[in-house]
């Protein structure tokens, strides 16, 4: 398990590209669920 | 059934929402697919260890890039041209998606460059290409939230993602034309690929899983976009009656 982790050495880099590309689009569905909310408050207006 | 009637925000705003679920769910399940064959079936590269397994987000996330350029291109030009507010709309909806995945294949291709070429980043053809196809994105993004009145910012957004089109085949061509430490394409249109199968399997169901995603985020902002727009429409006219 470990050795899956290590990567050859590449750990860093491969996790790394992979953990800023689920960074990335997760924060792009946080904002969209955010805006959202954002609408559904403003029609109870 | 009058197909045109789609063309209308409100009338669009319904079926974009039963669509939503057909694209987000496979994507979901794409990602997996791809990810596990990626990891798991495809072979450790006899060059670059285990390196080259960046690839499988790298290079789908580069041609969503370019390819979501174009398509926000021609719905920006569409919506330009024939005066199409929804199309225009799309083209608003396409840039924010566009931007993440030209940022994520210029990050994770600096996390690939740095153990197989030694150096983060260089200002090659190709890299210094795909940096300014991330400044169009922002330039139309930040241009359009700068105009308040939103059909003029379309306009203006339209002009600048037309004229930037020409940005993409330079990109594309850019390991050709130019002398570059960025490799050629693995996958040609008329070649027999160079790679391993699983290897290739892994890149292609990323790519559709990044394009089922695309569609799925991209119509749901599009709503959004829809009802903030309308909804400052109802304001105007309740203000001036």
């Amino acid at each position: 398990m470990s050795q899956f982790f290590y990567m050859g050495g590449y750990g860093f880099y491969v996790w790394g590209s992979y953990l800023v590309t689920l960074v990335l689009l997760g924060a792009e569905v946080l904002q969209l669920l955010r805006r959202k909310k954002t609408l559904r408050a403003q029609n109870q207006k | 059934m009058n197909i045109y009637k789609y063309a209308s925000p409100t009338a669009f705003y319904p079926l974009a929402g039963k669509m939503i679920p057909w694209f987000a769910i496979p994507a979901a399940l794409l990602f997996i697919a791809g990810l596990y064959i990626g990891f798991f079936v495809a072979p450790t590269d006899f060059q670059q260890g285990d390196a080259y397994r960046i690839m499988f987000i790298h290079v789908p996330a580069a041609w969503m890039g370019m390819l979501l350029y174009v398509l926000m291109a021609f719905y920006a030009g569409i919506g330009w041209a024939f005066n199409a507010r929804l199309s225009s709309m799309m083209a608003s909806s396409i840039s924010i998606t566009g931007a993440l995945f030209t940022l994520i294949s210029l990050v994770t291709g600096s996390l690939w460059g740095k153990p197989t070429w030694g150096t983060w980043w260089v200002w090659d053809a190709r890299m210094t290409s795909t940096l300014i196809l991330l400044f169009l994105y922002i330039g139309f993004i930040s241009l359009q939230s700068a105009i308040d009145e939103p059909r003029r910012a379309d306009r203006a957004g339209a002009v600048l993602a037309v004229v930037g089109v020409i940005n993409v085949p330079i990109i594309y061509f850019s390991v050709q034309w130019w002398n570059t430490l960025h490799q050629g394409a693995t996958i040609r249109i008329l070649n027999k690929p160079t790679i391993a199968p699983p290897m290739l399997a892994a890149m292609l169901i990323m790519l559709a899983a990044c394009w089922l995603y695309s569609i799925a985020v991209v119509l749901v902002r599009l709503r959004y976009i829809i009802l903030e727009r309308e909804q400052n429409a109802a304001r105007v006219a309740a203000l001036a009656t």
